[in-house]
């Protein structure tokens, strides 16, 4: 059986004055029907880029994708369609929310019209269905009361009502795809965690997939099935969510790890990862994670490490890592 | 709401202030003052000039006659024009409404014209029609209007014949019937509207064309692109709702290049307006005319300032008293 | 290094006046003493950018800012219309040899069509049409140099007294400038040219300069007072750093980019006001060649011979064209995050 989504050999660059960006370099990856894919990664790895990819809202120019690229949905690649026949799938198929809540919202129209916008870009509802459907979609997310937020401005709600509004216009279309943006990082903590439960409750109530897309590891072990680790546009470690946080393969995926806080031993220190993502235009030679890495061989600063798969069958893209049957 | 309100009006208040006493410190550092200036061509007695000095008040310290200049703008007295015999009030009364009737239909097109131009170049940034309408808005914009305006007269006027090149009405108005009038009125208005327009409506363009493509640059376009709607929704329902609110504000600054402009426009198709009583008036040295339809013209700018702000937090949501 | 520049200039310039009378009489026709001065002035822009650019030698952005306008199409373009038209202005002399206020044959060659002789054409007085735009570049340019060098001074000076100063005394310049800018210009200058009649050369460059500089006393005022906020001022006014040293090292660089932009378009815009008050008679004394002069003198005869209300207007368009275009691409060299 194929995946509903499958990425292959997905590059995204952008001419900028100081070069080519290689923001997504060779990226591939599979969703599954129903399945809750986490996509993770310092700041300027390139996560954003790879979701706005999928739905080709990269501008061209200054953006531009591979030769080779390939997004296939259902057997089609998207890439390749119509600038209509992939506005029917944009919203409808596969819909999208955001890290910024308030500046995702069009601030002069009301959250009802914004969601009434979406429902009849795809349907033939006439503007009341769309309303009362809105209005519905508002209580589904958790609106205190829909009936009268749905005339107000995003300026008048708080963050995390305002990604509740994302959720709605996300979901009013029934999308099988839902690629969530680090939806909560802009969000405070106790909110983090309601709009977590609200989207992985709505996700088995919709059948959807979720490409879920965050900074913080800690994030993805109650919610996803499997992880993709990624680093300087690359995907470097990609596995089943429990193989990943317990026999984490490559050495960025375990400085990761360390930096997440751990119920267990609330006293340890957190440890991040020292320096700092280099800039798109200037990935360093051979592993794009040599000039950090506390276990680097020589190999590293010039030769690209090869697939490895590990003895719990996921993958990392790194020269010290064990291959299974090896150890 | 209120409070700010307050606030703008006393802040107009202020500038029309400052605006009185510019133009009454220009007149008494002059040479010469008004007396001088009444008799300045026919050979009068001394005793008549200083007849006339005590009659108008011409004698009084400076500071009494800044006091009652004050105090009659704010009654509405603008003086006396020393050249028609008529009170300064007269005059420009009766060359208002031409002038609101050229001024309104000119900033009708710019902006009409400005915004369709500035949203077409905005929704296709860096395209080769957004370089093209760029270099036509740039050359509109360098023109000065007078001459695009002695160009439109020569060739929609007279090589052409369509419309007429002077006056707000033909000889004949009077005789014609209403519609006939009405007709008649609107054939004129073409040719100094549009040049008037048109030269402002390049300005328009240029602004309109930066806030669209700001908007472009906002998430909240994404997120439009994402719900699959249309490049055309996208523009017209996002980018071009955002980018009026601040041609709201636009409107309300270019008032004061507007009326330059009509005084040119008004000039070069001898249509009677303010414009025209000012320059009839500077030929003839009548200065009190002038300088009340300079001040008339800033007491229009700011109240039109005030008015477009207004209008502004009215139509932002975000400023909108909820 | 730019004292030796200034020395060897000022000293070339000297030599050529002396030994070269005849070069100096060329260059101040048809009104004495019109042109020296304005050349001075456009030494402004120009030297408001270089001081920029000294001030930042070094730094990448400095080289990037000149990269991106010499790669600019507009700057070369306006750059090249601007050098044309004030080359024409200097070589007037040279390039025709007729006085632009002869008047030949008032009967036999009055509005004449173009031709070899002419090349555009005569006028209703029979003087030659080119020599007049030729000669009129003088006024018209000079007088919008001498403008623009007045009111970058003045709208400097207001805005850095607002901004520094700050409570009533920046409340009161602030309001004298929303004044400024709500009375409709022409107006403002109708009524001075009522209350003072005819002005010469440099009481009207000091008008179009007095009246123009509202606009920029706002940018300057806004820049200074961004400036006092950054931290930078404070640990400087710590240090014990002077008031004279923290303007001309911290403030004056960072109003060169506006400064030069506000300077570079308010050329086209002083050339345009100036235009319209001589077309409305108020502005260049008759019978001198000033473009808004011309196009008034043409507006009697513009049916039979509407050349010469044709190209002075071609000749003011040109140039503001020129600045606009410089105007702008220094705009986006200099900060390019603004499209
Ligand atoms: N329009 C663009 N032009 C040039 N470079 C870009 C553009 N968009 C993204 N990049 C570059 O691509 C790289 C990856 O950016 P991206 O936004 O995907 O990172 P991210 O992993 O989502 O980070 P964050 O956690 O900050 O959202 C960055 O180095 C960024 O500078
Ligand atoms: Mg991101």
């Amino acid at each position: 059986m194929t995946a509903l989504l499958r990425v292959r050999n997905l590059s995204t660059s952008f001419a900028t004055e100081s070069g080519l960006a290689r923001a997504v370099d060779d990226v591939s990856f599979d969703l599954e029907q129903g399945e809750t894919l986490g996509l993770v990664g310092e700041s300027g790895c390139g996560k954003t880029v790879t979701a706005l990819s999928i739905l080709r809202l990269i501008a061209e120019p200054p953006g531009q994708y591979g030769e080779e690229s390939r997004i296939e949905y259902e057997g089609v690649n998207l890439l390749e369609l119509s600038a209509r026949d992939l506005r029917e799938i944009r919203g409808a198929q596969i819909a999208m929310i955001f890290q910024e809540p308030m500046s995702s919202l069009n601030p002069v129209l009301t959250v009802g019209s914004q969601i009434v916008e979406a429902i009849r870009a795809h349907g033939s509802e006439s503007r009341r269905e769309a309303t009362e459907r809105a209005v519905e979609l508002l209580t589904l997310v958790g609106i205190p009361e829909p009936g009268r937020q749905i005339n107000d401005y995003p300026h008048q709600m708080s963050g995390g009502m305002q990604q509740r509004v994302m959720i709605a216009m996300a979901l009013s279309c029934r999308p099988k795809i839902l690629i969530a943006d680090e939806p909560t990082t802009a969000l405070d903590v106790t909110i983090q965690a309601q709009i977590l439960d609200l989207l992985m409750d709505l996700k088995v109530r919709f059948g959807m997939s979720v490409l879920f897309i965050t900074h913080d590891l800690g994030v993805l072990a109650g919610i996803a099935d499997r992880v993709a680790v990624m680093y300087g546009g690359k995907i470097v470690e990609e596995g089943e969510v429990h193989a990943i946080f317990e026999r984490p393969a490559h050495p960025y995926t375990q400085g990761l790890l360390r930096a997440v806080p751990h119920i267990d031993r609330p006293t340890a220190q957190l440890r991040g990862i020292p320096g700092a993502v280099p800039t798109a235009t200037e990935w360093p030679s051979g592993c794009r994670f040599h000039p950090r890495c506390s276990q680097r061989i020589d190999r590293c600063s010039t030769e690209t490490p090869p697939d490895i798969t590990t003895e719990t069958e996921h993958i990392a893209r790194c020269w010290v890592a064990t291959p299974a049957g090896k150890s | 709401m209120t409070r700010f309100l307050v606030r703008r009006i006393l802040h107009s208040v202020a500038i029309v202030f400052i605006v009185a006493t510019i133009t009454f410190l220009l007149v008494h550092i002059a040479p010469g003052d008004p007396a001088t200036a009444q008799f300045r061509d026919r050979p009068v007695s001394p005793e008549i000039v200083a007849q006339y000095r005590r009659d108008w008040g011409l004698d009084r310290p400076l500071y009494q006659q800044y006091l009652s200049y004050l105090s009659n703008i704010a009654r509405g007295n603008l003086g006396q024009s020393f050249s028609l015999n008529r009170p300064v009030s007269e005059v420009v009364l009766q060359a208002l409404p031409n002038t609101v009737f050229l001024a309104v239909a000119a900033l009708g097109i710019s902006f009409a014209v400005g915004i369709v131009i500035g949203t077409a170049q905005g929704a296709t940034p860096n395209s080769r029609f957004d370089h093209t309408l760029t270099a036509a808005t740039l050359a509109v914009f360098s023109m000065p209007i007078f001459w695009f305006g002695l160009m439109m007269m020569l060739v929609f006027g007279q090589w052409l014949g369509w419309f007429p090149v002077s006056g707000a009405t033909s000889p004949v108005y009077s005789a014609l019937p209403f519609l006939g009038r009405v007709a008649d009125r609107l054939h004129h208005l073409v040719l100094p509207a549009l040049t008037l327009g048109l030269g402002g409506s390049a300005v328009v363009a240029r602004f309109h064309r930066a806030e669209i493509a700001e908007a472009f640059a906002q998430d909240f376009i994404r997120t439009a692109r994402a719900k699959g709607l249309s490049e055309r929704d996208v523009v017209l329902r996002h980018a071009l709702r955002n980018a009026l609110l601040p041609a709201i504000t636009m409107l309300g600054l270019s008032l004061p290049v507007l009326f330059s402009g009509a005084v040119l426009v008004e000039h070069v198709f001898a249509w009677h307006g303010m414009g025209l009583a000012a320059f009839d008036a500077v030929a003839r040295r009548d200065y009190n005319v002038v300088t009340a339809i300079a001040l008339f013209g800033a007491i229009m700018v700011v109240i039109g300032n005030v008015v477009a702000d207004l209008a502004y937090r009215r139509v932002d949501p975000r400023t909108r008293a909820s | 290094m730019t004292r030796w520049f200034l020395i060897a200039g000022v000293s070339g310039a000297l030599l050529v006046a002396v030994r070269f009378p005849r070069i100096l009489e060329l260059l101040t026709t048809p009104a004495p003493g019109t042109v020296l001065p304005a050349i001075g002035a456009l030494a402004l822009p120009a030297a408001a950018f270089a001081g920029w650019y000294w001030s930042r030698r070094g730094h990448s952005s400095t080289q990037d800012v000149w990269g991106r306008l010499i790669a600019s199409k507009s700057f070369l373009t306006g750059a090249g219309v601007v050098a044309t038209l004030g080359l024409a202005a200097l070589l007037a002399p040279v390039l025709t040899s007729y006085n632009p206020n002869a008047q030949p044959d008032i009967l036999g060659a009055a509005t004449l069509r173009p031709s070899w002789a002419h090349p555009f054409g005569t006028d209703f007085f029979s003087r030659d049409l080119l020599s007049r735009v030729l000669y009129g570049a003088r006024w018209s340019l000079g007088i919008a140099l001498v403008a623009v060098t007045l009111l970058v001074v003045v709208g400097t000076a207001a805005g850095i007294l607002a901004g520094w100063a700050g409570g009533i005394v920046d409340a009161v310049v602030m309001r004298i400038v929303d004044a400024g800018i709500a009375i409709p210009r022409i107006l403002l200058l109708l009524v001075i040219a009522a209350l003072w009649g005819n002005l010469n050369f440099f009481a009207l460059a000091t008008l179009l300069g007095l009246t123009g500089w509202f606009g920029l006393s706002r940018i300057v005022r806004a820049e200074v007072l961004s400036l006092k906020q950054r931290p930078f001022l404070h640990a400087a006014r710590a240090l014990g750093i002077s008031r004279r040293r923290m303007v001309t090292h911290h403030l004056l660089p960072n109003l060169a980019a506006p400064i030069t932009v506000t300077a570079a378009l308010g050329v086209g815009n002083i050339v345009l006001t100036e235009a319209s008050l001589s077309y409305l008679g108020v502005g260049a004394p008759p019978p001198d060649p000033g473009w808004g002069n011309i196009i008034r003198e043409s507006t009697s005869i513009i049916l039979s011979a509407p050349w010469v209300a044709f190209f002075p207007g071609v000749a003011i368009f040109l140039t503001v064209v020129g600045f606009s275009l410089i105007g702008d691409s220094l705009r986006s060299a200099l900060n390019p995050q603004a499209r």
